[in-house]
């Protein structure tokens, strides 16, 4: 995967670091168990769902409108495209192999056989036309297509379609309902066996076309530019005009189609809509791989991935402790999934059924309506708690579900406030106000993360609970700000994007390169998940020729280009790919030995800095300084799950030789995690806590 | 555990709409709890047509209900709301007021520039000591270069002297400059500021101020760039400094401002105007460093005014003293009569039931010292040159309130009584009427006392009953003109206490 067009430019190509990161994904993906492995397949598939939704489409309209602005190293949108399509199909085709010669082979040993249409024998027919005519017959409709214009009518975005062509030479489409389980399981002996409904409906698809026969037919799925933009200035109610462009994400142009079965008829497909033969992606496993994440996950079949995960009591805080006491007299910071988020959500629901509860406020971004934090948001608003929230309608592709439970919470009572009109509401925050006996009290929760009981278990996130009162007092600034209530806020502690984040990171690099410049020792270190704002970029080349020691671990993303000899050779870039998607942002400033460490919600990244709500913040507690510093070391340590960019744009792949032990940063964190935990539950036998009321005073 | 009280604090100011949510500690000291401000351009509106525009109005009242809305679940014991310069000045006040009382029952009241003088003073005063101790031992000023006015106020020997809330300010003037710019705004502003403070600075004699403490928030940017720290809440900035980045912002626009100093919108426009406002003063004394306040006095002053000013007064009862005493001085009033009058004042007050407060005593004191300075205009009917210049002078500690009751007691202080065809007597408030007479009884009779301006009848002692005061002096002289005197004067006493008046040596 090269990621760079031109040997002399300064940096990588944003698109094409992404496919390389995406590459990676799949080759961690290749070396799992069946199950493991065919859920990264998934997710690298479902990744590029998105990414053609984005930045595909955005190239593209960049190409179409003819007008725009020239990336950093001059490369035209056109050339880009090109070369981004052919790298997106080395990476798709061997997903593809994978799947078909790897994973579904493997599965089949198993005990878990995906049968294709030239497997089906009389059993797999028989259940298989009971389907159709039971379920799919009734629902379905065949529309006939004679002009492009009805085919775009008739095709939903991301939906699979069964493409029909009949003797007459007509063409029809019918909707692979989405309200049926696409999976038809049956045990046949030791093995399961598993029909595909899609398969049902091409096998028995002539039934839809009395007296005519199927000449040939083909599974397809179109996906459409969706990068919907919203008329802010319009005097539209925002949240129905939110509605009209979600609506309007039906009708953006196509940008992708894949297809399955018939190649010919396929490609006819895609000359009706238009596209160009690159954007062309025929496969021969399933269409849309991310549904097969739920086969992943299925129970009985343990030995065909890797063992189920438990996250931790938190090292911070026993289940005995009041979190309120606790935080009076220290922060506690918690590393997901590792530790569990269960402490957190535990303080809101406490918070929400207590009557010295003043009020909540939240920030809410790609929050499933199923979320525990949610649900006791809406408790405390019936409890006549203020709630507060702050939706980001915008979260990409979750525009609709947001707008569903804000509904909810706006029912039970809760100010909801539907982002700002400028910028994305990024930030991850909760803060508390409660009423103590002696005073009015704050409690902040401040992450990397989402408040997502889904990937709270996936994704790997610090975050901070503190009563700490110049943080509470610049959260509730922020909070004031967002809402509405005041305007740009002037805060002691915190930094936000667009105001000061931006600047701060700057500054804070800038220091380090002059200590350097002074002879001192100078490091950086630090962990996101893209790199890609030039500015910062620039900063940190000027800090490695100054004698910066600058190592970062960039998950996605990287348009920085180390090692290159009077320009970044002090600075080495790597990225994890493990079970966990690595999704925390931490810095670590040496500032002469008087180390400066952050957290934060922000990338490096121009979006971040200037078109969204981010959080920088500081972490005082000397023990959690250490604590975020061993994490962030064990990554470079990691010599199985690393990869490290070379300055030619490649990715390398570390492997222990015979030498070495081999190190794996997240098995270490969770046996870290695991073992502290133990060692507490340990301390907390040893102690003798007896159970008995208080002593009565006499 | 005593309960905590929880006031709001709403100051409606030139440029913006601010809001503090306090408690009260157990030690006496406020917590803030939570805060807010949104942008009113109601500067804009009254500095250049005089009043508030309707839009203002209206977006004024949206961002009170906004508020009410972050204050509802704290659980309010009391909301003060206070608008300053620019409401007071705007011809449509009322109307603002009213309709923010209609739509938000906020009720809004106006302070006046020399009441938030006072509790600006008693904020600096601590810290400014604490870092600078011979402060007080030279003529020193205390500067806040706001959007529509520039307070100042001047010191000697650590007591304010004299206060001012001059109508100078970044806004102010850009509204002015904005309606009639040709060439450079900059360059214009720059003329304008430098003229007018030019005037000014010579009549109030500011080459003779050698320390200097500057507070606002511009004033607190420049020194958290080039200040040295002197203590947590103080810095300084030394002169040259102060000078080379004026110079060296003056070559920035608002959005390199913005960029370079990291300034929200608002106040980098004004930031530019408000420093050679702050220049231009600073050049005029001799001083060679300004001192900063460090903190957002602001809100502690907002704190303080929100929960009583019972320690404010006995703090400014002698910065009052002080102050009439600078005022009499220069209206060349007899000095040592005026001081004679008050503490025999003081002796009648203390001994006869007013029912009156404290306060009201420092007013009698204030009037005492003020009585004559009239005779310096013209000796016939200088009881009412007297109540001109007071109402209209800059006494420290007196609100324009105050300055009304003193200006009454003093007008009557001679043969007239207040009467209904008094208009301007009138206007006062019954409270206010009850003061004026029962202070101006008091002037009368210890102004009777030296009628001979020799300062022989010394109160002694004082006896009252059956239905008489009996007034006792040492003094074996001559003591019938002030017994003619008193004979005049009493009756009014008489009317008010029921009590006869008798002077015995």
């Amino acid at each position: 995967m090269g990621v760079f067009t031109k040997n002399t430019s300064k940096y990588f190509l944003r698109e094409l670091s992404w496919n390389a990161f995406n590459f990676r994904v799949m080759k961690e993906g290749e070396s799992l168990k069946p199950l493991d492995s065919l859920k990264f397949m998934a997710i690298t598939s479902s990744n590029y769902d998105e990414f053609f939704m984005i930045r595909v489409a955005g190239l593209m309209r960049k190409v179409r409108e003819g007008n725009h602005a020239l990336p950093p190293d001059g490369t035209l949108p056109s050339v880009l495209l090109d070369k981004l399509l052919k790298e997106i199909k080395v990476v798709v085709s061997r997903q593809d192999a994978n799947v078909c010669h790897e994973i579904f082979p493997a599965l089949a040993d198993n005990g878990i056989h995906i049968t294709t249409l030239q497997d089906w024998n009389s059993r797999e027919r028989k259940v298989a036309v009971d389907i159709f005519e039971k379920e799919l017959f009734p629902i379905c409709t065949a529309i006939a297509i004679n002009k492009k214009k009805q085919f775009d009518a008739a095709i939903s975005q991301g939906h699979i379609h069964a493409a029909c062509l009949l003797n007459d030479g007509k063409l029809a489409i019918i909707r692979l309902p989405d309200n049926l389980d696409r999976y038809r399981e049956y045990q046949t002996g030791n093995t399961l066996k598993i029909v595909l409904l899609e398969d049902i409906l091409i096998a028995y698809a002539e039934k839809f076309f009395p007296g005519q026969i199927l000449k040939s037919s083909c599974l397809f799925r179109i996906t459409r530019d969706a990068d919907i933009s919203i008329d802010e200035d319009s005097d539209m109610n925002f949240l129905s005009a939110m509605e009209e462009a979600l609506e309007g994400r039906k009708n953006g142009f196509p940008v992708r189609l894949e297809s399955h079965g018939d190649f010919k008829l396929a490609k006819h497909i895609r000359e009706i809509i238009d596209l160009p033969e690159e954007n062309h992606f025929h496969l021969l496993s399933p269409l849309n791989l991310k549904s097969f994440y739920k086969l992943c996950e299925k129970s009985d079949f343990e030995h065909l991935r890797s063992p189920y995960f438990t996250s931790q009591t938190p090292w911070d805080l026993s289940e005995s402790e009041d979190i309120w006491e606790t935080l009076k007299e220290r922060d506690l910071l918690f590393h997901h999934p590792y530790e569990s988020f269960a402490p957190v959500v535990h303080m809101v629901n406490e918070a929400a059924d207590s009557p010295i509860t003043l009020a909540i406020k939240a920030t809410l971004y790609r929050t499933s309506g199923n979320s525990p934090i949610v649900h006791a948001l809406i408790r405390a608003a019936e409890n006549g708690i203020q709630v507060m929230v702050v939706v980001e309608p915008r979260a990409r592709f979750d525009e609709s579900a947001n707008l569903d439970w804000a509904a909810r919470l706006e029912h039970a009572g809760a100010i909801v406030v539907y982002g700002l009109a400028t910028f994305k509401v990024h930030l991850k925050s909760l803060l508390v106000i409660r009423r103590e006996e002696d005073r009015i009290r704050r409690y902040l929760h401040l992450g990397t993360g989402n408040y997502n009981d889904v990937t709270a278990t996936l994704y790997s996130d610090l975050s901070l609970i503190t009563s700490n009162t110049d943080f509470t007092r610049d959260a509730a600034l922020i909070f004031n700000a967002i809402t509405g209530y005041s305007s740009e806020p002037k805060l002691k502690k915190l930094f936000i994007a667009p105001f000061s984040l931006r600047q701060e990171t700057l500054r804070l690099i800038k220091q380090e390169e002059k200590r350097a410049r002074s002879g001192e020792v100078a490091e950086i270190l630090g962990k996101m998940n893209t790199l890609a704002d030039t500015e910062v970029i620039d900063a940190l080349y000027r800090a490695s020729e100054a004698g910066v020691k600058i190592s970062l671990n960039v998950r996605g993303v990287c348009c920085l280009r180390p090692g290159i000899k009077g320009l970044s050779e002090n600075i080495r870039i790597i990225s994890i790919i493990d079970t966990f998607l690595e999704h925390a942002r931490a810095f670590i400033y040496h500032n002469g030995g008087r180390e400066k460490v952050f957290l934060s919600s922000s990338d490096w990244m121009p979006r971040n800095f200037d078109e969204r709500i981010e959080i920088l913040f500081p972490i005082s507690d000397q023990a959690h300084k250490r604590r975020i510093r061993s994490i962030l070391e064990s990554y470079f340590k990691d010599n199985t799950k690393s990869w490290e960019l070379r300055q030619d744009g490649s990715w390398k792949r570390y492997k222990p030789n015979e030498n070495q032990q081999p190190f794996r940063a997240q098995k270490y964190l969770t046996e870290i995690a695991r073992l502290r935990a133990e060692e507490k539950t340990l301390q907390e036998k040893k102690a003798l806590s007896v159970r008995r009321s208080p002593a009565k005073e006499k | 555990m005593q309960k905590q009280e929880i006031i709001a604090i709403i100051d409606i100011g030139s440029s913006a709409i601010r809001l503090l949510i306090a408690q009260s500690r157990p030690s006496s000291e406020w917590d803030l709890v939570d805060s807010a401000e949104r942008s009113l351009a109601l500067g804009r509106d009254v500095f250049r047509n005089g009043s508030i525009d309707r839009k203002t109005i209206n977006r004024a009242v949206a961002i009170l209900k906004d508020f009410m809305e972050l204050m509802a679940p704290y659980g309010i014991d009391r909301i003060v709301a206070i608008g300053t310069s620019a409401l007071r000045e705007s011809e449509n006040r009322e109307v603002f007021i009213n309709r923010v009382l209609l739509q938000t029952g906020i009720e809004v009241a106006v302070i006046d520039g020399v009441e938030a003088n006072q509790l600006t003073w008693l904020a600096v005063r601590e810290p400014l000591e604490a870092v600078c101790a011979d402060f007080k031992h030279y003529k020193s000023m205390i500067i806040e270069v706001g959007a529509g006015n520039t307070e100042l106020m001047i010191l000697r020997k650590g007591n304010i002297m004299a206060s001012y809330a001059l109508p100078i300010g970044a806004l102010r003037y850009l509204q002015r400059i904005d309606s009639k710019v040709d060439g450079s705004v900059e360059e214009t502003f720059r003329h304008h500021a430098s003229r007018n403070i030019r005037g000014i600075s010579h009549e109030l004699d500011l080459s003779k101020i050698s320390k200097l403490l500057a507070i606002g928030s511009d004033a607190r940017l420049v020194a958290s760039r080039l200040g040295k720290s002197l203590s947590p809440q103080m810095d300084v900035i030394p002169l040259a400094a102060f000078r080379e980045f004026i110079k060296e912002i003056e070559t920035y626009n608002s959005d390199e401002l913005v960029e370079h100093l990291n300034l929200p919108w608002n106040e980098a426009e004004l930031l530019y105007p408000s420093l050679i406002i702050l220049n231009e003063f600073v050049e005029s004394t001799r001083a060679d460093e300004i001192f900063v306040h460090s903190g957002n006095i602001r809100q502690g002053l907002l704190v303080n005014y929100a929960t009583g000013h019972s320690a404010l007064r006995e703090i400014f009862s002698t910065q009052v003293i002080e102050s009439s005493r600078g005022i009499a001085k220069h209206y060349r009033a007899n000095m040592k009569h005026a001081e004679f009058v008050r503490k025999q004042a003081i002796v009648l007050y203390n001994k006869l039931n007013t029912e009156l407060d404290l306060k009201d005593r420092l007013l009698l004191e204030s009037a005492a010292l003020l009585h004559d300075i009239g005779t310096y205009i013209s000796a016939e009917n200088h009881h009412k040159h007297s109540q001109y210049i007071i109402q209209n002078s800059d006494i420290f500690g007196l609100s324009v309130a105050d300055k009304e009751i003193v200006g009454h007691i003093v007008r009557y202080h001679r043969r007239s009584q207040p009467r209904n065809s008094h208009t301007s007597y009138m206007k006062l408030d019954r409270r206010s009427r009850i003061i004026v007479q029962k202070l101006a009884a008091l002037l009368r009779i210890a102004d009777a006392l030296d009628r001979s301006h020799t300062q022989s009848v010394v109160i002694s002692d004082l006896k009252a009953g059956n239905k008489k005061l009996t007034i006792f002096t040492a003094y074996a002289g001559d003591i019938s003109m002030e017994k003619l005197s008193l004979a005049e004067k009493s009756d009014f006493f008489e009317n008010l206490f029921g009590l006869k008046i008798l002077l015995r040596n």
